[in-house]
């Protein structure tokens, strides 16, 4: 192979532009414009690695993303990358490259040790063996384990980042070819929005390919550049290059990834610049110009490197200048194979070309060209590479081909056919259809607002794609769509895809060393339908897809069992079209952009009062505040401690809170909440419990009354948008009637909780405008009024038993708010506490936390709240219905029970199962909470417990998977205050209001 | 022909070209006593135990595509039986226990490979649930730990247990009996050993109408003609209530598109399974060197095998909190199968009131580590008319008197 200097005026490359880059630890030199294959190849390098199964060498062979063999690693730690192709690795100035089955490393080394057992190694072997001993299978696995895979797993963090960004637009036109190009002119003109993408560094498709194609008095790639300069001329148009789109989603949804920087030196990357960016298009219309991809024709010995596709061939050869062989044999069963001879005959020794067909074409041949018909290629021969092929004539009816003569080569070009680039097409789940006339399966396109042009529908010569890209450009404006496949034959395409093997190996998919006969084999075994045999013998399954293989798999297959192409069909064509990187997936929706951490107006208090922080649903909320280097335990202590002898203050502000407007809203609280809201007075409070369909507790919480229609609902931290789109999922499928508007406003308020007997007296010094006394603001209503100078609505609830108020104020005040409270409470030695301390609280109380004491199996009978469960109202309410379902009204459910420890310094571990103390095992139930109380000075928990409210008294075991048993006593659950007079500031009062 | 390493050198010796059908493909015939419909890994194996273990001699396997090509053929084979409650628990580990020795069982490699399986904890409620869940299943006799941070690290030293993480990882829970297994060699083992005994595996045969008499089963009309039989059990993961409408069963089953995706196949990095809710994705690394990844559900209702693309992404992201050095290894695939949800997260193995006939639905995302046991109890069920044991639970009565087994809570995403 060498480079043809003076450089072709069709090639890409630039050769005053000299780039140094390192293969497989080699210093080698490149121009600007090439890509890793092409310098690699003008350098003479023919092998780019060792294949999967049975070690044999594989160089190039495909002109661009359908490449199966040359795959190679990139650069190291960071920006290191793997199995990137070759052919479409563009090269820069320092680029190292490595191929990770040339350099052997100890796996590559033993392989060739296998060539005895190659015989036994046939599709689907692994199936059959390795069964005994059964232990044995994990060391054998781990054997194949080493055998497999290609790069390296990348290992380090990815110091390059990425991006996503929407797009609408009238037409996205994908492929940026002669028919993309042309059509997207077009539509252009008519002031609608197009977008053009190539998955290519430069538009013009295969045009560099061929550039000599004639347009009218000029050729194709004159004719081409023409367009493109004009289409910059258009503001409508927005052009993509070096950007694929990958998937195609219903409802004209394409994805597509740019490559931003994977093309600049190391040293030249902008680090402000994502790497990738992963693009979404909602197109009004779909023009897909994604073109043909040439197809092999499988012969004996068909991988050895020096035989590629003639369009591998000629885009060297066209766009790189580079000559890959000088004696060079193409072998072909269509009128392409023609026009390679042409192009190849200009620079190389001795052209020969092998026609299946007996014909002669359209194509006018060059005269130094040998043309011989009805003939194929045997078998290539060649040890590292090809050295010469031995053909044989045809005979058209036996097919059985006579042996006629070898001829030197070092370069065979491949030219099977053409097969319509259909992915895109297909991942929207259509099927495409075979075409006799194409020879090829076509583009199904019967979606709406979708076409194609060009290759993909069939058009070759560039006046035909012409003519036809502007007819479907027409079409679109016109928005008369109608499929057009061309009708002409396909290049006379002769329906020949593999010649009879002489006993040697036949590569269809090279990847993965799938053999013509490993396809028979699986036939054989009736493994019959196609997918079957995509399975059975992983054609198809590697990072090329298939592109080369798929078609050439099911032509064997449809031989083998005498049935049509259309018969066997095709696999599944899945996203991605082309490999695409996991960062571009996830785009910026990683680190601190996965999930963004919420928090409240007072986090800055938080964190300077030094919070450690829990993970509570999105939020971030103070767990405890370790004053004097204090741990969880001396935190909790303290903190619990002063909240009930003086004062404590929570920072309640990430419970979800949903107002309800209408004047339905009564009624629909009656339905989503278990107990009545017809009698609620305006400016009182009541707890509510929701249940899922099933009757079992889903969310709780405090709702206010602020008028007639106008209520404020407080749901649990972490279900506050579960509960939100539950609501809203009633609302609006089931009960359209009722006329309610919710919004969710969480973020809008922020909420102190004042906890303690001073917190009357807290309350006084910092609010005159609200009566606190008893009588006049009881336990469960509100009132509004001035706190902190603040309009605030004070709510007189309890989460702790105390008697406590929560300040309600705007969001933007919250902090003010908190860090008054905090000064003002000195007087009081008010302390802060978190989430754990307020934990302890309620369970000494025993209020439930849903969620924690409940996992969606537990009743309000379970949990011993029936008094939430109205019986009387008129609409049911949401899982009342299953309540009375005869499991869910058995008496001797796991009911929620106080567990005390025999040893009350012994704090039981959640989750902890409760046993049986007779028997010892008979799984009861669990620990659900439990702590050390600081108030009772000994250990509490929580459970639920098989019939547990009539176990009352009765020992059980606690046990944990490490073997600890810890005896125990089931309780009353409320340990703390059980008449409620704490609550009320030590003063009886009516507890629900 | 028994598989076996002296076969392969026999028939390699032949050129492999003496191999025989693995599985035959019969006419079909008019009348069976038997039929499954769904030749999934689950009708399968519901054939296989029902010729070998109850001695039913005339089955059909009906299957509308090709064997296989369900979920069986898309799911990302995680296999595990640490569940909560009892009843699942006690029924994954039946499956459990078959796994072990299957591939002896069919005379096919299923590659079942107990590679270890971790379910990460990243809350204090997550790590509540995790010991929870570990504690019942080490006294149900079920193998299981609870891990902390570090040691995970020193086990997968890839992983990311930064506390400087949106969701830092605290711990997880480990059964080192659970793995992954070869999806498609399951329905293929499964296919060959029941053919070996007699069964009729019909492919692109669909079942479109039911033949009901009197509140009794006693036919079937498919693609292939008319079918006459009294027994039928389906077998149709997302589409059973297709098949339940033919029949005017109801079944409490949602069928909603679950996607997943591949890495290109690189040298192996990772030797077991890793599964987190919090951020919800799952990976591992399949033999041949894919990483393979999956997700949650889309949450839209769907038939059709294909899911939307913010789903791939979030996974995408997901996969990247616990291993950020994979952002630079590329998918390679993406695709979706139909799965058969149920309220609570569990099968429905369960008679009908239909006589004759059986459905067994609603494993939902997770059913691919089931299939051995799943076959295995509802072949007992269809041979003796009477649940399996272990299927009691499962019954569709739960739905209706509220004994539901309310797997969602504690048992980790749910595959
Ligand atoms: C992406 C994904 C990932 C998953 N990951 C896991 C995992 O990691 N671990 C796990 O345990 N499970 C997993 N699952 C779930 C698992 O795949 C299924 O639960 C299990 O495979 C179901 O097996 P099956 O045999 O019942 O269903 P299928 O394999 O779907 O078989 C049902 C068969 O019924 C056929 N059928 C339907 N209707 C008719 C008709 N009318 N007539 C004839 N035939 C019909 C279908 O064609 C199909 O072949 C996953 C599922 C998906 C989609």
């Amino acid at each position: 192979m060498r480079r043809i200097n003076p450089v072709l005026p069709s090639a890409i490359i630039n050769n005053a532009i000299e780039i140094d880059f390192i293969f497989e630890g080699q210093q080698f030199k490149g121009f600007d414009g090439d890509t890793l294959a092409s310098a690699l190849s003008a350098n003479d390098v023919k092998v780019f690695g060792y294949s999967y199964k049975y070690s044999r060498p594989r160089g190039i062979i495909a002109p661009y993303a359908e490449e199966p063999n040359a795959l190679v690693s990139l650069e190291q730690g960071g920006l290191y990358t793997p199995n990137a192709k070759a052919t479409q690795v563009e090269l820069y100035q320092d680029l190292i490259a490595s191929a990770p089955t040339l350099n052997p490393n100890s796996i590559e080394k033993i392989k060739p040790l296998f060539k005895a057992f190659h015989r036994f190694m046939a599709a689907g072997f692994y199936y059959k063996t390795f069964m005994r001993p059964q232990k044995l299978w994990m060391l054998y696995e781990k054997v194949l384990r080493s055998f497999a895979g290609i790069s390296k797993a990348p290992v380090d963090f990815d110091s390059e980042h990425y991006d996503h960004m929407h797009h609408n637009c009238d037409v996205l036109v994908i492929g940026g070819g002669l028919a993309g190009l042309t059509a997207a002119i077009e539509i252009a003109k008519t002031e609608k929005s197009v977008i053009l993408l190539d998955e290519r560094p430069s538009l013009g498709g295969t045009t560099y390919d061929y550039p000599d194609e004639a347009v009218g008095s000029t050729n194709q790639l004159e004719y081409m550049n023409n367009i493109i300069s004009q289409l910059d001329t258009y503001p409508n148009v927005e052009i993509l290059s070096r950007t694929t789109a990958f998937a195609f989603h219903d409802e004209n949804n394409v994805i597509a990834n740019e490559m931003r920087q994977d093309h600049k030196p190391l040293s030249e990357r902008n680090a402000n610049l994502s790497r990738q960016r992963l693009h979404k298009i909602k197109a009004g219309h779909v023009l897909l110009a994604t073109g043909a991809s040439e197809r092999p024709i499988a012969f004996d010995n068909n991988d050895l490197p020096g035989i590629m596709l003639s369009t591998a061939g000629l885009s060297l050869l066209n766009r790189f200048s580079v000559l890959a062989g000088e004696q060079v044999v193409i072998f072909t069963n269509n009128d392409s194979g023609h026009t390679a001879a042409n192009y190849f005959a200009k620079y190389s020794q001795k052209v020969t070309l092998i026609d299946t067909r007996s014909n002669s074409p359209d194509v006018a041949l060059n005269g130094n060209v040998r043309l011989i018909n009805s003939s194929v290629i045997i078998k290539a021969n060649g040890k590292n590479s090809v050295s010469s092929v031995t053909i044989g004539e045809r005979d058209q009816k036996s097919n059985k081909n006579v042996l006629t003569e070898t001829i030197d080569a070092d370069l065979v070009l491949v030219a099977g056919g053409f097969n319509p680039v259909v992915h895109l097409d297909c991942h929207t789940g259509s099927n495409p259809i075979w075409d006799d006339n194409l020879v090829a399966f076509a583009p199904n396109l019967s979606k709406q607002k979708r076409s194609g042009t060009g290759a993909l529908t069939g058009y070759i010569y560039a006046t035909d794609v012409i003519n036809n890209a502007k007819e479907q450009a027409n079409n679109i404006i016109n928005n008369s769509i109608t499929a057009t496949t061309a009708q002409k034959n396909f290049l006379n395409t002769d329906k020949f895809f593999n010649v009879e093997s002489f006993g040697g190996k036949q590569f269809i998919d090279m990847q993965n060393d799938v053999t013509t006969s490993d396809i028979q084999l699986a036939i054989r075994e009736n493994y019959k339908s196609i997918e079957h045999i995509k399975r059975y013998t992983a054609l198809g399954f590697g990072t090329d897809q298939g592109k080369t293989s798929n078609v050439l798999g099911v032509a064997i297959a449809a031989q083998s069992q005498n049935l049509k192409m259309s018969e066997v069909g095709t696999t599944t064509f899945r996203p991605a079209y082309t490999p695409v990187t996991f960062g571009a997936l996830a785009g910026q929706h990683i680190n601190d952009l996965f999930d963004p951490e919420r928090y409240t107006p007072m986090q800055p208090s938080h964190i300077n009062n030094g919070a450690i922080f829990e993970t509570v649903g999105q939020w971030m909320r103070p767990w405890y505040f370790p004053n004097n280097g204090d741990g969880l335990d001396g935190a909790v202590f303290n903190e619990c401690l002063k909240t009930r002898e003086s004062l404590g203050v929570i920072d309640a502000s990430t419970l979800g809170k949903i107002e309800i407007h209408g004047p339905d809203s009564r009624e629909f609280l009656n339905r989503v909440y278990t107990n009545s809201w017809t009698k609620l007075a305006v400016g009182s409070c009541r707890y509510g419990l929701m249940l899922d369909e099933n009757g079992m507790i889903m969310d709780d919480g405090v709702t206010a009354c602020l008028s007639d229609d106008h209520f404020i609902m407080t749901t649990t931290t972490g279900g506050a948008a579960k509960v939100y789109q539950w609501l809203e999922n009633w609302l609006q499928t089931e009960w359209p009637e009722l006329e309610v508007y919710l919004s969710s406003v969480t973020d809008h308020f922020s909420t102190t909780a004042v906890v303690g007997p001073n917190s009357r007296e807290l309350m006084l010094s910092i609010c005159s405008d609200i009566d606190f006394s008893k009588e006049a603001f009881p336990f469960m209503t509100w009132r509004a009024g001035t706190v902190c100078g603040v309009s605030a609505r004070v709510m007189r609830i309890s989460f702790s038993g105390e008697l406590a108020y929560e300040i309600n104020v705007q969001s933007n005040y919250g902090r003010f708010v908190w860090d008054s409270v905090l000064e003002k409470g000195n007087k009081w030695s008010i302390v802060q506490y978190g989430t754990e301390s307020m934990h302890v609280l309620r369970a000494e109380k025993g209020y439930i936390i849903a969620g924690q004491d409940t996992d969606g199996s537990v009743s309000p009978i379970d949990a011993d709240l029936s008094w939430v469960v109205s019986k009387s109202k008129q609409f049911s309410f949401l899982g009342e219905r299953s309540l009375s379902r005869s499991d869910t009204s058995r008496v001797d459910r796991k009911q929620l029970v106080g567990i005390l420890t025999e040893d009350p310094s012994e704090v039981l571990s959640e989750g902890a199962q409760i046993l049986n103390s007779n028997t010892n095992s008979n799984m009861l139930g669990h620990v659900t909470s439990s702590y050390f109380s600081p108030t009772l000075n000994r250990s509490i928990a929580m459970g639920l417990v098989r019939d547990g409210l009539r176990r009352k008294g009765e020992k059980i075991i606690v046990a944990t998977a490490k073997g600890k048993r810890s005896p125990s006593t089931i309780e009353s659950y409320v340990f703390f205050d059980p008449d409620g007079l704490k609550m009320n500031g030590n003063e009886s009062e009516n507890v629900d209001g | 022909m028994k598989y076996s390493i002296f076969s392969l050198l026999k028939q390699g010796l032949k050129d492999n070209k003496e191999w025989p059908e693995a599985w035959s493909s019969p006419i079909i015939k008019s009348r069976y006593d038997v039929v499954i419909i769904g030749g999934g890994g689950h009708g399968l194996a519901t054939a296989y135990y029902l010729a070998k273990e109850h001695g039913v001699k005339n089955i059909a396997v009906l299957e509308k595509g090709y064997i296989g090509g369900g979920n069986t053929a898309r799911n990302t084979t995680i296999v595990r039986s640490n569940y909560l409650w009892d009843e699942s628990a006690m029924l994954y580990q039946h499956s459990l226990d078959l796994w072990n020795g299957l591939s002896q069982d069919l005379n096919y490699n299923v590659m079942f490979s107990a590679r270890g399986v971790y379910n990460l904890g990243h809350t204090l409620q997550e790590m509540r649930d995790i010991e929870r869940r570990v504690n019942a299943n080490v006294i149900n006799g079920i193998t299981a730990e609870v891990v902390l941070a570090d040691e995970i690290k020193k086990r997968i030293p890839l992983i990311n247990i930064s506390k400087n993480v949106r969701y830092p990882i605290m711990g997880a829970s480990y059964q080192s009996t659970g793995g992954v297994a070869r999806h498609d060699a399951v329905a293929w083992g499964f296919a060959r050993a029941a053919a070996a005994l007699g069964v009729d595996i019909v492919e692109q045969c669909e079942v479109t109408a039911m033949d009901i008499d009197n509140s009794k089963i006693v036919g079937l009309n498919t693609t292939k003609g008319y079918v006459a039989t009294n027994q039928v059990g389906c077998v149709a993961a997302g589409h059973s209530s297709v098949l339940a409408e033919m029949a005017n069963v109801r079944l409490p089953i949602e069928s909603h598109p679950l996607q997943a995706f591949v890495s290109e196949p690189m040298k192996a990095v990772l030797d077991t399974v890793v599964m987190s809710n919090a951020v919800h994705g799952y990976i591992s690394q399949s033999d041949k060197g894919d990483l393979v990844i999956g997700a949650g559900i889309d949450s839209y209702n769907s038939y059709s095998q294909r899911g939307s693309p913010h789903v791939i992404e979030h996974t995408a992201a997901a996969i990247l909190e616990l291993f950020p050095a994979f952002s630079r290894a590329r998918m390679n695939r993406q695709w979706g199968g139909i799965v058969d949800t149920t309220p609570d997260a569990c099968p429905i193995i369960s008679k009908t009131n239909v006589e004759g006939l059986y459905f067994n639905c609603g494993w939902g995302t997770g059913g691919f580590k089931a299939t051995p046991g799943s076959g295995h109890v509802f072949a007992s069920t269809l041979a003796n008319d009477s649940p399996h044991p272990l299927a009691v639970p499962f019954a569709i009565e739960r739905f209706y008197n509220g004994h539901l087994i309310d797997e969602h809570g504690a048992a980790g995403v749910a595959h």
